[in-house]
């Protein structure tokens, strides 16, 4: 029997947010809100893990109420419990004022063996979520995991990214995983599933429900970063086509791939 | 104003340093020529490793102030070598700590921020300092759609990750001042992480996954012609991809097309040879970085998305390539100065 | 005016999805409708026969060249007007735009308006004057109607020079001719889209059938009870099918095919499979999957028969099974061909009026049965409207699926039906099925081409 936790989160659907480069800030509201499709690979390791071995699947989230709609897709693919963290003073909160919530509330629901996490957000993050989460709640973690073969009630075996290659490792429980979207081809949920997850609702926490409940560990007050500017990428420009025999265009190209990849990106 | 200390987490490779330690160094030191006022900046580096010693003479000549090693023979562990870097932390009280975006790095870092409390930016395309040397640390948003420059004001360490490849590497300084080394003491542990060995490598790399990426196309006549292409890839350590057009001829299959019906690929680096560039297979390109194109014709629709563009013949530039990877001795220069195109 | 001799490197150039190969002298890439007028009166004046083409998408061959010079319209890319209006916007845009591109622009010009355009096919490559010009039809005309229901005016280039924007509601005969008639009347240069919004809730369905007559009678009930519905604020926007032939070739082609990674394993052996998708308000469109959730249950479907998504993004990921269905068959008539140079698509795209869905999909079986020839079938089940694929591998099968086809056509026209939906007549159909085409069409084509086209050069 594992009791599994799954962190996820909301991210703006689409690539093309359009900016308000006066303020600095990114025009949310016009972009409908979608699961971050990494944390759907975690969810359908959590849930495999699951049928295998029996136990519970619960999902975390961070966010404003119209996050229910991302917890309601968990359900109805199977999830058993689903946990919001949500109030004022979450908002604004950077990956470490994030994990520092959500390992709050893991705290509040726990214990769990095992927490899953996605590899990274499409909205920023870089897989920091997971690693913070692991240090706050003082449990080993392992990182790119691509495969999980097997676990026992005191640990499993992963398949991970290292710096020598894909190796595996045996981690014990408790423990914290983060997931490369390759380790799973997230399911779909059913329809009879899909309406019946309507009717069912996330526990909210608030800040009171929490251990630490001192505001200046949360949200914006709680972060060490801020985004002072946003701006549009520099634009590489296409250059003219140069005409170039073989030893000369050779040369070019080795140097070209010398060359440090530039900053911006397209 | 008071003097600024960076840190970096040096990481071994092999029986030297990673690349990406040379990076950052290299970026530590343009920092430190930027700043005004000599010897304003300090930089330093932390190593867990057992190759300390190897790579002694290299790290010497860097101009880096202080270098602390951990003796540790075993597999990397995020949890263990956190703590050991957070108590070279405490003792150094640097500023500013960089840590390489690669897979142990980007482990560990967060980690870090996490028991300091403090602010970590990932995968940072570009570090400057501000008026207040603060480090301004800029990066993508949004699929890379939007950049935003981010500060950590009050909270230390300032925490970046950087991903190999995007700075350019320090450069051995000739008498230099040595480093002062500091070989701390680890006490063994035991952990609940355990190793239990690498696993052989897949077979066929993913063209979704690869940083660089050769593309070919149209004007690769014959099925035999990929063999070169083949050996081309395996001297850059690229992957391999084709237009829909060699897919449909039956040189390439399925999995290695690129095109709206294909893949769409984001490598850093991708090279096309003879690809006529139609607009379905553009749309499989929009996020690679770095474009170079060679086409034989200078009107190719290709040459409207590359940063670099060669009008040549490919069955000349591709043996006379393999050629100089082959012995070794690549002519490495500068790429001479494109005209820009006025669209 | 820049005009390129034809050469090696334009071989692209000679085909369409039709795998139909052809042969130009010249071609030219205008980037502006007087660029365009300067060249068409240019050939005119030679007499050259001018071949026009958008995104080469179409699969009826129309953009194929048989000798003379190929106008590539592909550098019309500028959005032209953009004004809001009571329903939603129109868009007007130059001919070259293709869906991707249309779809960017929408999100940059409609913003929290949230519009879309519901004519756009699953071929996001393809340019809205061929969508025009074919009248195409997309996943959700079902609801929404087919290109002519969603463009408000085109402008028009005739083959003498003279230039007219032809709008529906003034001159809707003219209008309805020269959308889907592939050509008749001039170059379509540029159109106005008629953009609507979003619907507030979207969701997604693919039933998964365990049997033929499981999956007839899901796609009569379904069609029961979307019509029922179809005033309603939550309607059916789109019902599709894919027989068991088309969901083998998706499972045996999912590993390869980019688009397919992010889907799930099918269920084991399904005989057939039936998208949906229901728009409207959020409770409207629940109660109407619970409706559709009984009929499955009655015709067999268990819970992991069926899969269900809601939101753009999660709709697109499902969409991509219906549109994988399109390309792997053109795959697999790629691989014919290079073992038979002369295979081409041999698809029908044929309206049996009010027939039901069983008899459609049996003409079809029975008939590739009889000439034991493979046949792919999936399409509109909501009208009916079947795409069956032939895929003979030798001349002699080949010429029996020609006469197939040519009895279907037949028989569909004896029934009061038209023999070419949206596929258009091309130079397949009216290769294939010479003395069988909507002779009203052709009547009309013949008109219009007399009066705007007297030397015959478009």
């Amino acid at each position: 029997m594992l009791q599994i936790a799954v962190c996820m989160k909301q991210v703006p659907a689409l690539n093309e947010g359009k900016m308000d480069e006066g303020m600095g800030t990114l025009i949310r509201k016009d972009i409908p809100p979608v699961v971050n499709v990494y944390d759907l690979t975690s969810l359908e390791a959590a849930l495999r893990l699951k049928e295998e071995h029996g136990g519970t699947v619960t999902v975390f989230s961070m966010g404003p109420e119209s996050a229910e709609s991302l917890l309601r897709e968990a359900f109805a693919m199977g999830a058993d419990r689903s946990v919001l963290v949500t109030g004022p003073e979450f908002a604004g909160a950077d990956a470490v004022a994030t994990a520092y919530a959500l390992a709050q509330a893991i705290k509040v629901k726990g214990p769990f063996d095992l927490i899953l996490c996605g590899r990274q957000t499409t909205d920023g993050d870089t897989a920091q979520v997971g690693g913070a989460i692991a240090q706050f709640l003082d449990i080993p973690s392992v990182y790119w995991v691509s495969r999980i073969h097997a676990a026992t009630p005191e640990g499993c075996t992963v398949t991970a990214l290292t710096a020598k290659g894909q190796a595996s490792c045996r981690v014990d429980f408790p423990c914290l995983l983060t997931v490369e979207r390759e380790l799973a081809v997230p399911r779909i949920p059913g329809l009879r599933a899909k309406i019946a997850a309507k009717k069912r609702q996330p526990e909210c926490l608030t800040l009171r429900e929490l251990p630490d409940r001192d505001p200046a560990h949360y949200g914006r007050q709680g972060s060490g970063t801020r985004v002072i500017k946003i701006f549009s990428p520099r634009e590489p420009e296409p250059a003219a086509a140069v005409s170039m025999g073989g030893k000369e265009a050779a040369a070019c190209i080795l140097g070209w791939l010398d060359e440090p990849a530039e900053g911006g990106i397209r | 104003m008071k003097r600024i200390r960076i840190l970096i987490y040096g990481e071994t490779h092999g029986k030297g340093l990673s690349p990406v330690t040379r990076e950052l160094v290299g970026k530590s030191r343009a920092l430190a020529r930027e700043i005004s006022g000599k010897n304003a900046l300090a930089y330093s580096l932390a190593l867990i490793s057992d190759r300390a010693e190897s790579c002694r003479a290299e790290l010497s000549a860097y101009g880096l102030s202080r270098i602390y090693v951990w003796k540790d023979a075993g597999d990397f562990r995020a949890d263990r070598y956190a703590d050991l870097l957070a108590e070279t932390i405490r003792q150094e009280e640097p500023d500013i700590l960089l840590v390489g975006g690669t897979p142990e790095g980007r482990s560990l870092a967060p980690r870090v921020a996490a028991k300091f409390r403090t602010g970590i930016t990932a995968d940072c395309t570009e570090l400057a300092l501000d008026a207040e040397n603060r480090l301004i640390q800029t990066r993508p948003a949004f699929g890379g759609n939007i950049m935003a420059h981010i500060l950590t004001p009050d909270r230390r360490p300032q925490i970046a990750t950087i991903r190999p490849g995007v700075m350019s590497p320090a450069e051995q300084i000739e008498s230099c001042p040595p480093p002062e080394w500091i070989f701390c003491r680890n006490t063994a542990q035991t952990s609940s992480i355990q190793f239990l060995g690498i696993e052989p490598a897949d077979t066929a790399e993913d063209i979704d996954a690869c940083s660089l990426l050769l593309a070919v196309g149209g004007g690769v006549r014959d099925k035999d012609d990929l063999e070169m292409f083949r050996e081309l890839a395996a001297l850059l350590g690229a992957g391999l991809a084709g237009s829909r057009v060699l897919v449909e001829r039956g040189f390439l299959p399925p999995e290695a097309q690129i095109g709206l019906s294909g893949h769409s690929v984001r490598p850093q680096k991708l090279i096309t040879f003879g690809v006529s560039g139609s607009l379905q297979f553009r749309a499989g390109i929009r996020q690679a970085q770095q474009i170079l194109a060679v086409n034989s014709d200078p009107e190719a629709e290709i040459f409207r998305v590359a940063h670099t563009a060669i009008c040549g013949d490919l069955y000349e530039i591709v043996p006379e390539l393999i050629g100089q990877l082959r012995s070794g001795q690549p002519a490495i220069h500068k790429p001479m100065a494109m005209p820009r195109k006025n669209i | 005016m820049k005009i390129y001799q034809m050469e090696e490197k334009y071989r692209q150039f000679a085909g369409d999805e039709s795998r139909l190969t052809g042969r130009c002298d010249s071609l030219s890439f205008p980037e502006t409708e007087d660029e365009a007028a300067e060249i068409l009166a240019h050939m005119a004046a030679s007499k050259t026969p001018v071949t026009i083409q958008g995104g080469l998408t179409g699969v009826a061959g129309g953009a194929v060249p048989q000798g003379g010079h190929v106008m590539n319209l592909s550098h019309m890319l500028k959005i032209l007007d953009y004004r809001k209006t009571e329903k939603g916007a129109l868009l007007a845009a130059e001919a070259g735009v293709t869906v991707l591109d249309l779809k960017k622009e929408i999100r940059r010009l409609a913003g929290k308006d949230r519009l879309f355009w519901p004519a756009w096919p699953t071929a996001e490559t393809a340019s809205i004057g061929g969508i025009a010009a074919n009248n195409s039809q997309g996943i959700c005309s079902y609801h929404y109607g087919d290109a002519r229901a969603n463009i408000a005016s085109v402008r028009i280039l005739a083959a003498d020079g003279s230039r007219k924007t032809v709008t529906a509601r003034e001159d809707p005969g003219l209008f309805g001719q020269i959308v889907g008639g592939e050509g008749a009347g001039g170059i379509i240069t540029a159109l106005e889209l008629t953009l609507v919004p979003r619907p507030e809730s979207l969701w997604a369905i693919c039933f998964f059938l365990k049997t033929e007559d499981a999956a007839v009678r899901f796609v009569e009930g379904a069609r029961h009870i979307a019509h029922a519905h179809r005033e309603d604020a939550a309607f059916a926007a789109a019902l599709e099918y894919l027989d068991g032939p088309v969901l083998a070739l998706i499972r045996e082609n999912k590993a390869s095919v980019a688009k397919l990674k992010d889907l799930p394993e099918l269920p084991p052996n399904p005989a057939g499979a039936v998208y949906m998708e229901l728009h409207g308000p959020e409770d409207g469109v629940e109660e109407l999957a619970g409706e559709l959730l009984e009929l499955s249950a009655d015709c067999g479907c268990m819970d992991e028969d069926t899969w269900a998504v809601s939101g753009e993004a999660e709709t697109e990921r499902l969409q991509h099974l219906r549109g994988a269905a399109s390309e792997l068959v053109n795959t697999r008539i790629d691989e014919i061909k290079r073992a038979f140079p002369a295979m081409t698509k041999l698809a029908t795209d044929m309206d049996f009026p009010d027939e039901p869905f069983a008899d459609t999909l049996a003409r079809y079986q029975k008939g590739a049965e009889s000439i034991d020839v493979p046949c792919y079938i999936y399409g509109h089940a909501g009208t009916g409207g079947l795409y069956a694929n032939l895929m003979p591998d030798n001349a002699e099968t080949y010429g029996a699926c020609t006469k197939l086809l040519r009895g279907w056509a037949r028989e569909c026209q004896a029934l009061g039906g038209t023999t070419t939906g949206e596929y258009g007549v091309g130079k397949l159909a009216g290769r294939l099925l010479e003395g069988l085409l909507p002779e009203k069409k052709l009547e009309a084509f013949h008109a219009l081409r007399a009066k705007w086209d007297p030397v015959g050069i478009l």
